[in-house]
């Protein structure tokens, strides 16, 4: 199956960069973006670029992968809470399951989501690990 | 001083991927005796994950470089990505990193090839953008996953990282780039041919001729061209290929070991290629005090090297907190067996 190039490139704001919706009126914080806030329906939101750190809430192990990811099985799926003060879904990289906790934190990064096979394109896109070192990643507005 | 600052380290950043391989797994696949290990120095190597290349590594080093460069991405205007790993033949590795990083389309990209040196050159490059004013600020990477055929002796160095610097206007820099000079040949002592993956090297031939001849050129130019004494610095990085190399050319050239120590990486973490001399940098602007001077010589074959010399002002206090260190980065480490490098490394060919 190819990935196709025109999918990819009119998806990369979405897959390089964690943007929400901070609602003017009433605060909220919402993922994705959108024109207008979940809470109290204003359309005075604007979007905003997440700085990329959080908290893992909970997570999931999976073994059985698709085909095409099974150089990356098993994979840990979580939810992270954004210090920006929303949820999505990601993928967690680079910690021993073992080692999993809810509460740990964790930091976006840009990681090769697919590859398609060895001559076609190579998508990029988010996904979360532990956050290095001990200062770093406090959410005390690092970035 | 031969020449007045035109233009300075804005910030740093580093990357070294979380997994190692130990140098004495690969001896005992190979069946290599444990001599060979000692006589490289090296202990272990960082391994990139099954999901991390050279856009990933430099992309991690770049987003700590403008954490500490304090700047919006929209003020850069050039991104060079010096590698020698890039994940697409045709297709340039800055515009995904500029990208992601959100760097807008107003700016030059694009990715040099020269070995290990590269990205030392794209900071020359970055030097002359700025100083004659066509660019405010300069993203400089140099980050690689080096490839070693399994079982040549490179195997046991070549490794995955990289550093990356904002090169731009010295009154809002950490340090400042006094001066450097370059000293390049057609030497032919490590080459990896079109549509191969792996290099080769001329064996003896990549010591003498290649590296300790090019590094001490450029290191001698630069202290004809500045005026400036070994004893001015405080600090000197080589291109470091093993650890045993960047001490040999220090005392060839009258370094004493103490000011070369600080600024080896490849013991611990392997030769990341264009990051090798670049992290090392990166740790010595980790505990530099302001004032202490540094000479930075990497070295890429075919062969070239630059000399820089850089000084260190009062704003790096303020900015190191700001992101990793590379001591943070080289103790965040977990080990895997060969079998499992082969397979995220990519060495295994399925049908
Ligand atoms: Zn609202």
């Amino acid at each position: 199956m190819k990935d196709s190039a025109p999918r990819i490139w009119r998806m990369r704001n979405n897959l390089y960069r964690i943007r929400y919706s901070k609602c003017k009126a009433c605060g909220a914080s919402f993922y994705p973006a959108r024109a207008s806030c979940i809470r109290c329906s204003s359309r005075d939101v604007e979007v905003r670029v997440s700085l990329g750190l959080g908290t893992l809430v909970e997570y999931t192990v999976l073994y059985q992968v698709p085909a095409r990811m099974q150089d990356n099985a098993p994979m840990v799926i979580g939810v992270v809470r954004l210090d920006e003060g929303f949820e999505l879904y990601g993928v967690i990289v680079d910690a021993d399951i073992k080692d999993l906790r809810k509460g740990m934190r964790v930091e976006a990064v840009l990681r090769r989501l697919r590859v398609d096979g060895s001559s076609g394109l190579i998508t990029y896109g988010i996904k979360f690990r532990p956050v290095i070192g001990a200062a770093h990643g406090e959410g005390s507005g690092r970035g | 001083m031969s020449a007045k600052p035109q233009a300075g380290i804005m910030g740093w950043g580093a990357y070294i991927p979380l997994y190692r391989l130990r140098a004495s797994e690969i001896a005992r696949i190979w069946g290599y005796d444990d001599s060979v290990v000692k006589s490289l120095w090296i202990e272990e190597k960082a391994v990139g994950g099954v999901d991390e290349d050279t856009i990933t590594i430099g992309w991690e080093a770049s987003r700590y470089a403008l954490m500490r460069a304090k700047i919006d991405p929209g003020e850069v205007g050039a991104v060079f990505v010096g590698t020698e790993s890039k994940p697409y033949a045709v297709k340039p590795s800055a515009t995904i990193i500029a990208e992601a990083l959100g760097i807008p389309p107003q700016k030059l990209a694009s990715d040099l090839e020269f070995a290990c040196r590269a990205a030392s050159e794209a900071m020359r490059i970055s030097v002359g953008l700025i100083a004659s004013g066509m660019i405010k600020a300069s993203l400089v990477i140099g980050a690689d996953t080096a490839q070693a055929s399994p079982g040549d002796v490179l195997e046991f160095t070549a490794s995955s990282g990289g550093a990356a610097f904002v090169i731009g206007d010295p009154s809002n820099s950490v340090a400042i780039i006094e001066d450097s000079y370059s000293y390049i040949t057609d030497t032919p002592d490590f080459w990896r041919r079109e549509g191969f993956p792996y290099p080769e090297h001329g064996e003896a031939f990549t010591g003498e001729p290649a590296y300790f001849s090019h590094i001490m050129n450029a290191v001698k130019g630069l202290l004809d061209k500045s005026g400036l004494r070994i004893s001015d610095f405080d600090y000197v990085i080589f291109h470091q290929p093993n650890g045993k190399f960047p001490l040999q050319v220090g005392s060839k050239l009258g370094v004493p070991r103490e000011k070369i120590l600080p600024g080896i990486v490849t013991p611990y973490v392997g030769n990341t290629y264009n990051g090798s001399a670049l992290l090392g940098l990166a740790r010595v602007l980790d505990m530099a005090k302001p004032g202490s001077r540094i000479l930075l010589a990497p070295f890429g074959s075919g062969a070239g090297s630059d000399a820089f010399s850089i000084l260190v002002l009062d704003r790096i206090e303020e900015r190191r907190a700001l992101a990793p260190t590379v001591d943070e980065m080289i103790k965040r480490k977990s080990y895997i067996p060969y079998g499992e490098y082969v397979k995220v490394r990519r060495k295994i060919v399925k049908a």
